[in-house]
């Protein structure tokens, strides 16, 4: 069992320094368009060999240690100096160079962090912890790097250059995602969980409502936008007030309704399929001690049901902060606008300046439901 | 008092249950008996109204049970069904307070109830009233249960195979708890089985029931003694009956005076069944054997008032 | 034949006509356009863009199968089991990862065009095949397995003869999931360059020529609509068996 453990920690900290022994952690350009010369982790500029040291040393704990408390340190240990040796890296390039020149993170730092980060969630996940625990034992390390973003450890590296310059897009974009993904959410739900409800009330309501939303499902993101364009686009010409609001062919409106449409399938789905879970023997304890239909809805079947509606709602989030990228084609906004603007510029930093947060963003949201997805599960499926 | 008479339901053309008629007295347990599908289960649940009836007439102390809302008579009428169905998202306490809190029993109320159930099927409160369902073996599943659809004092309770799902030994115990229970609170109850076993040591009458229709209605000891031709006699079983009808008397119905003496290597206790008296007559190959209460004989039993009782034509 | 089958039959006739004779969409395209403006596509034939769409989805849905139940199969054999973690936390981890951000990310790699958006549809369609993958083959029933072990059949020949047989419905599942991703990502490619029918959309959306987007909407729906009929198809037709 232990070696097994060890063998697993293994599968992530070679990988790690692996990246970093064989990839550049930074690169150096001369400007923001061409591609640059890589800079080893050993190199001088950074933390230096004491740096590359103390990251090994810290990553072989992870493999050496027996407590997966001790294990979860080295692997934010080795997070930290990874973060700190680029933070300082950067710096030290850009202080002698030209104004235009840039430094970016390397395919090294990248592939070191995302396995030194898959150790401490292994770590993390093989401690059992509670839901709540586990949540601050992820988000602690999270405050910590936003607390040196904010410092301006960072500053010097080009994806917060690009932020520095289009610090306004940024923001704006933000807004604009959230608006996207919170705006379809809610009338999603709003439909969604009624329908989910009469897909179980009703086989035939099912046979009608599963087959149709199956079919919205399958209809391409971008065909669902483009589509979605004519009749809100017709309907803003013909009711010219609704363009005050918003509404039209272009811009937020339609990206919102698509995102809503491909929302319902899993919320309509797994709200059925949630109901339809909860064994007979509880409607009948319940009905048989004297519930309306109401009360053993509200008391009995949507408790049950609760895990699955859930997760029926995480994969909807997860999916639709993806999808909101999309809406950017036609206006609506979100990170998008960065990720397809960087794109046209062939600006690489661009491109993950609005990607990053994207990412950030979905992992942040299915971490929250996975706890509340375990809240709701207590007593019941133990 | 329950009174039900003319009752009858089928489902898409096909009868389920046609003509019935019985009465449950206050404080007695019926037992409704039969082959799977043959309707018992349907009975039980037209009393408390899962399933309207076609036709017919229910009567619960008196009152016509149309007359009440489902839910209101519900809530009136304790339910106990097969594989418990605890809720599992809610405590022990949680379960067991359902019913009055359907009824908006103030919380002092609801949790003296609680415990004071809890104490009655011997599951200690400060250990069991917060664990959920799942924390619980079957055993205790199953009393806790029972103790909820007792938790509002109903009228009546209903139990569709209540101990079904347990290993013969704990179903035993749990028989034996019943009948305790019973003895110190009176139940009024109308028990579904297909155990014949569990009817003659639960039940006060027994209906027997074959295709959507009452048989034959009787105590177990008439039912043993005289079934009619064809279906009861085959589910009553015949083979050991003379054994069965045993098993529903006490050594304390036959004993006789005897001399005080300390307990002999084989003895019988006064509440032991007639039955285990006469296997263990046979084992020692005896004709007589000494009654013990508290390590002292106080009486002995013959084997010749034994088999008289077990006999046809015994009173 | 069944109303499922004839409504697959309809859809795809429907397809194919649309490909070869594009100009029978224009009386529905005219109710969209502005006057003047060109009705259909012309800078490619359509059917030549078709055909690169479906080449990429499916040279990138070969690849994420071979590769997805491989990779399936590795970690839920004894000698795998310690990379089952890791594999499924980095499934998941994909899972939260948009496909325009997988395709944006190829780009400086493999620069524009067809590479980065196959590399992007390998990467996302591998995900659904894994993940069936794992699902179908831990779903073989215990007692299944423990019979074929019974019977002396050895660790190969249970996987071919009674692992993989039981999970093909699950794991062709995942490959259909992968499938219909993929022909909505491979649109997404067009703006990376790719040669396919995003390029009808996307030229429709820069030059705000609605009967573009329509058009290639339209065809795009279509495709995944019958790819998505047909494999439902086969998975029902192998659950059969």
């Amino acid at each position: 069992m232990r070696e097994a453990s060890r063998r697993a920690a293994a599968v992530y900290a070679l990988p790690a320094l692996a990246g970093l022994a064989l990839l550049p952690y930074l690169n150096f350009r001369a400007n923001r368009i061409v591609s640059g010369d890589g800079v080893m982790i050993w190199s001088p500029e950074g933390g230096a060999i004491i740096a590359a040291l103390a990251l090994s040393a810290l990553a072989l704990g992870t493999v050496w240690a027996r407590a997966q408390a001790v294990r979860l340190a080295c692997a934010l240990g080795a997070l930290a100096v990874l973060l700190w040796s680029v933070g300082q890296g950067a710096a030290a390039l850009s202080a002698d160079a030209p104004e235009f020149a840039r430094v970016s993170l390397g395919g090294g730092f990248w592939i070191a962090a995302a396995f030194l980060a898959l150790a401490a969630a292994d770590a993390v996940a093989r401690m059992s912890l509670g839901a709540w625990a586990r949540i601050s034992a992820l988000l602690l390390p999270a405050a910590v790097f936003a607390v040196a973003l904010r410092a301006g450890l960072f500053d010097a590296l080009s994806i917060l250059r690009e932020y520095d310059t289009n610090r306004d897009v940024f923001d704006a974009a933000l807004g604009g995602h959230l608006r996207l993904v919170i705006g379809s959410l809610i009338p999603a739900l709003a439909i969604g969980l009624p329908l989910g409800w009469a897909c179980f009330a009703g086989p035939r309501a099912r046979m009608v409502i599963l087959p149709a939303l199956n079919l919205l499902q399958t209809t391409p993101s971008i065909a669902m936008f483009g589509l979605l364009m004519l009749p809100l686009g017709a309907l803003s010409r013909a009711v010219p007030a609704l363009r005050d609001w918003g509404v039209g062919g272009i811009g937020a409106a339609p990206a919102i309704v698509a995102l809503a449409l491909y929302a319902l399938l899993p919320i309509v789905a797994n709200t059925y399929a949630g109901l339809a879970g909860v064994p007979e023997t509880m409607r009948d304890a319940g009905r048989g001690m004297g519930m309306s239909r109401a009360r053993l809805l509200a008391r009995v079947e949507l408790p049950l049901a609760a895990p699955v509606i859930l997760t029926g709602i995480r994969i909807v989030v997860v999916q639709n902060i993806g999808l909101a990228a999309v809406a950017a084609l036609i206006g609506g906004g979100g990170f998008g606008t960065l990720v397809f603007r960087g794109m046209g510029q062939a600006a690489m930093d661009l491109v993950l300046l609005g990607t990053v947060p994207i990412v950030a963003m979905a992992i942040l949201a299915s971490l929250l439901f996975d706890v509340g997805i375990e809240l709701t599960r207590r007593g019941g499926a133990r | 008092m329950i009174r039900v008479s003319g009752l009858r339901k089928s489902f898409e053309g096909v009868t389920a249950v046609e003509g019935l008629d019985f009465e449950v007295a206050h404080g007695e347990v019926l037992a409704l008996v039969g082959t799977s599908g043959c309707g018992k289960s349907t009975t039980l649940r037209m009393l408390n109204r899962l399933i309207e009836p076609d036709a017919g007439h229910i009567e619960i102390d008196g009152r016509d049970a149309r007359e009440v809302s489902p839910d209101a008579l519900r809530r009136g009428i304790g339910y106990v069904i097969q594989g418990v169905g605890l809720f599992p998202h809610w405590t022990v306490a949680q379960n067991i307070g359902t019913v009055p809190r359907l009824l908006r029993w103030d919380r002092a109320r609801v949790r003296a109830r609680v415990e004071e159930l809890l104490e009655l099927f011997g599951l200690e409160a400060s250990e069991y009233a917060d664990k959920y369902p799942s924390e619980l073996s079957g055993g205790q599943q199953q009393r806790v249960g029972v103790a909820r659809a007792m938790a509002a004092e109903p009228a009546m309770l209903l139990m569709d195979e209540p101990f079904g799902a347990l290993d013969p030994v704990t179903r035993g115990r749990l028989q034996d708890e019943f009948t305790a229970i019973r003895r110190r609170r009176g139940i009024t109850a109308i028990l579904v089985t297909h155990d014949m076993d569990e009817a003659f040591r639960l039940a006060d009458r027994i209906a027997v029931m074959d295709a959507g229709q009452i048989l034959q209605i009787d105590t177990p000891e008439r039912l043993l003694r005289g079934p009619r031709e064809g279906f009861v006699r085959q589910f009553v079983g015949l083979d050991d009956r003379a054994l069965r009808i045993l098993s529903l008397h006490r050594v304390r119905e036959l004993s006789r005076p005897a001399a005080d003496a300390p307990a002999p290597n084989q003895w019988v206790s006064p509440d032991d069944t007639l039955r285990e008296a006469a296997s263990r007559l046979i084992w020692e190959a005896g004709d007589s054997l000494a009654v013990v209460e508290e390590g002292r004989v106080t009486a002995e039993i013959r084997a010749e008032d034994i088999w008289r009782t077990g006999a046809r034509g015994a009173p | 034949m069944s109303r499922a089958g004839l409504a697959l039959a309809a859809l795809f006739a429907l397809f194919v006509a649309l490909v070869l004779r594009p100009e029978l969409m224009s009386p529905l395209l005219r109710l969209v356009a502005e006057p003047g403006q060109v009705l259909l596509y012309d800078r490619q034939p359509i059917r030549v863009l078709v055909g690169w769409h479906l080449a990429l989805v499916a040279a990138a849905g070969a690849v994420a199968c071979a590769v997805g139940v491989l990779l399936g199969v590795l970690v839920t054999r004894p000698a795998g089991a310690d990379f089952m973690t890791l594999a499924r936390m980095i499934s998941n981890l994909g899972q939260t990862f948009p496909p325009i951000a997988v395709l944006a990310i190829a780009v400086p790699l493999l620069g524009f065009g067809f590479e980065p958006t196959f590399l992007a549809l390998c990467a996302y369609g591998l995900l659904p095949v894994f993940e069936n993958t794992v699902a179908g083959l831990r779903g073989v029933p215990a007692t299944v397995r423990e019979a074929a072990r019974g019977m002396g059949l050895a660790g190969a020949q249970r996987l071919w003869r009674v692992e993989l047989p039981l999970a093909a419905p699950v794991i062709l599942t995942g490959l259909r999931l992968s499938t219909v991703i993929n022909i909505g990502t491979a649109t997404i490619g067009s703006t990376v360059g790719a040669v396919g029918l995003g390029e009808v959309i996307i030229a429709g959306l820069q030059s705000g020529n609605t009967a573009f987007v329509l058009q290639g909407a339209l065809l795009v729906a279509l495709m995944a609509i019958c790819a998505d009929l047909a494999l439902r198809r086969i998975e029902r037709a192998l659950t059969r068996a």
